[in-house]
């Protein structure tokens, strides 16, 4: 399933091992001036840099990345779709066109909204991906508390995580049964539906049981210690954390430089 | 309804971010709460936020074909209550960013105060006042149907607020941003609703005391599952 794909990825890319507070800083850093930008060029910038990282960084391959990619794209599209025939004003037309009796027109004020937002939306995805295949989720983790989120959360957060795959195998297998057996019409279909996540909750509770017994087990109090993540120790390679900063100041500026820049 | 990755501005991703933090902080107190009294609940809460991220990734049989996902929000407000599930959301929501790229992390905290709190909420209340008047089946439906409703009401709020026309304002791009939605979502909502209400009945026959492992579960939907 391609869920499981992410995290087999994250495990084997080729930047797994950089230090993940790089990372983290990288992707985040780019995502807020991504947003913050209102031209096109800064996320189209930071678009290509996220891509090459992905593609050729970290090797990831193109397949996968794209399949990814497509539900941002999809969003943006259609983004970019509504906002030209709705965002403008009415002495810009670029073209116009007919449905049903109805004149549409699509406006360049419109045509410019969308372009900012389409290129937001695949440079943040990509940002956001870059963080996603690169690094396990268990290393972010260690992110979050460096945060000061409330223990009890994460600790929920792991717990979900690890039981993720799990559920979505089991709900897999119970799909592809009631598909065997055929599903005759919209009735039977939302019959069959509601039955198939009943049993899966059930199981899922049954589970949670069987955790919490194991835990117990373990002489759990509310709590579970571990050991933090060695790995993360290590000193940040200052050369990489230089080259991130350069980036996002050179990113910073040319989204000063380009303010309210159009590109039609 | 997720918004996307960078659909959102700067400013509106902070706005939601601020909006969405008081009710969060909240549910993370009780969650303390709920967990320090019933150390039990805290493997059962994560299974289940477990079981809200596979049900966000399963199919609705739905008419158009088009992707349409249910977001159990109806079901979690009941099952768990609006403080808790605003927690849970910011958790699971995370994951989707991250494991499924659906959403982000700058509108995360839009996302969150549509799905976790505004969708919960006004499902919540829907059910406890329905719950008299019709009963548990109907009052089930219709808090997961207007449950769904209200949070793509508030997407579409929040992109016209972050969008607004230029000639005709926030509310024309309102208009133009539900009316889109309201091609899926209106049909996919009342789905939810149904399937929420079956999943409710089933559960209640097969296991009745399963909602009582929460320590968070409607006092009302306990009572319900005492009668069977």
């Amino acid at each position: 399933m391609s869920h499981s794909t992410i995290d087999t990825i994250a495990h084997t890319n080729r930047l797994r091992h950089i230090d993940t507070r790089l990372k983290v800083i990288f992707a985040i850093a780019t995502l807020l001036i991504t947003v913050a930008s209102t031209s096109p060029i800064p996320p189209l910038l930071a678009f290509i840099t996220a891509n090459i990282l992905i593609l050729f960084a970290a090797k990831i391959k193109f397949r996968t990345y794209f399949f990814l990619l497509l539900t941002p794209l999809f969003f943006g599209l259609t983004g970019l779709l509504l906002m030209s025939l709705f965002f403008g004003y009415s002495d810009s037309p670029l073209y116009s066109f007919e449905i049903l009796s109805h004149t549409f027109v699509v406006q360049r004020e419109g045509v410019n909204m969308g372009l900012l937002v389409a290129s937001r939306t695949l440079a943040g995805s990509a940002c956001l991906l870059f963080l996603a295949l690169t690094t396990p989720m268990t290393e972010l983790f260690t992110g979050l508390r460096w945060l000061r989120i409330p223990e009890v959360v994460i600790e929920l957060a792991m717990m979900i995580y690890r039981y993720i795959f799990m559920f979505l195998e089991e709900a897999e297998r119970m799909w592809l049964a009631s598909q065997m057996r055929g599903e005759s019409n919209f009735r039977t279909k939302i019959d069959v539906f509601s039955m198939l996540i009943g049993t899966l909750f059930l199981r899922t509770i049954h589970q949670g049981e069987k955790l919490f017994v194991a835990m117990n087990s373990r002489c759990y109090d509310g709590e579970t210690n571990s050991l933090a993540y060695q790995e993360n120790k290590t000193k940040i390679s200052i050369t990489a954390l230089f080259a991130i900063l350069l980036f996002e100041a050179v990113l910073a500026f040319v989204t000063i430089l380009t303010q309210n820049a159009v590109l039609i | 309804m997720h918004i996307m990755e960078g659909f959102l501005p700067l400013i509106w991703v902070i706005f939601w971010y601020a909006v969405s933090a008081p009710f969060v902080v909240y549910g993370v107190w009780k969650l303390k709460k709920v967990v320090s009294d019933h150390p039990e609940s805290k493997p059962m809460l994560a299974v289940a936020g477990a079981f809200a991220f596979v049900l966000s990734s399963l199919k609705i049989p739905s008419v158009t074909g088009s992707c349409s996902h249910p977001t159990g929000t109806g079901f979690g407000a009941i099952v768990f209550g609006p403080a808790v599930i605003s927690v849970m959301s910011v958790i699971v929501l995370l994951f989707q960013a991250l494991l499924l790229a659906h959403g982000g992390i700058t509108t995360l905290g839009a996302n969150t105060f549509s799905m976790g709190i505004v969708g919960p909420i006004v499902a919540y209340i829907v059910y406890k006042v329905l719950r008299g008047i019709a009963g548990f089946n109907i009052a089930i439906f219709a808090a997961a149907t207007l449950g769904d409703w209200a949070t793509y009401v508030t997407t579409s709020i929040q992109l016209a607020l972050a969008f607004p026309a230029p000639v005709g304002g926030i509310m024309k791009s309102f208009l133009g941003f539900a009316g889109i939605f309201a091609i899926t979502q209106v049909p996919l909502a009342i789905i939810e609703g149904l399937v929420t209400m079956l999943l409710f009945k089933y559960l209640l026959e097969l296991k009745p005391d399963v909602f009582r492992a929460f320590h968070v579960s409607d006092k009302a939907a306990l009572e319900e599952a005492k009668n069977v």
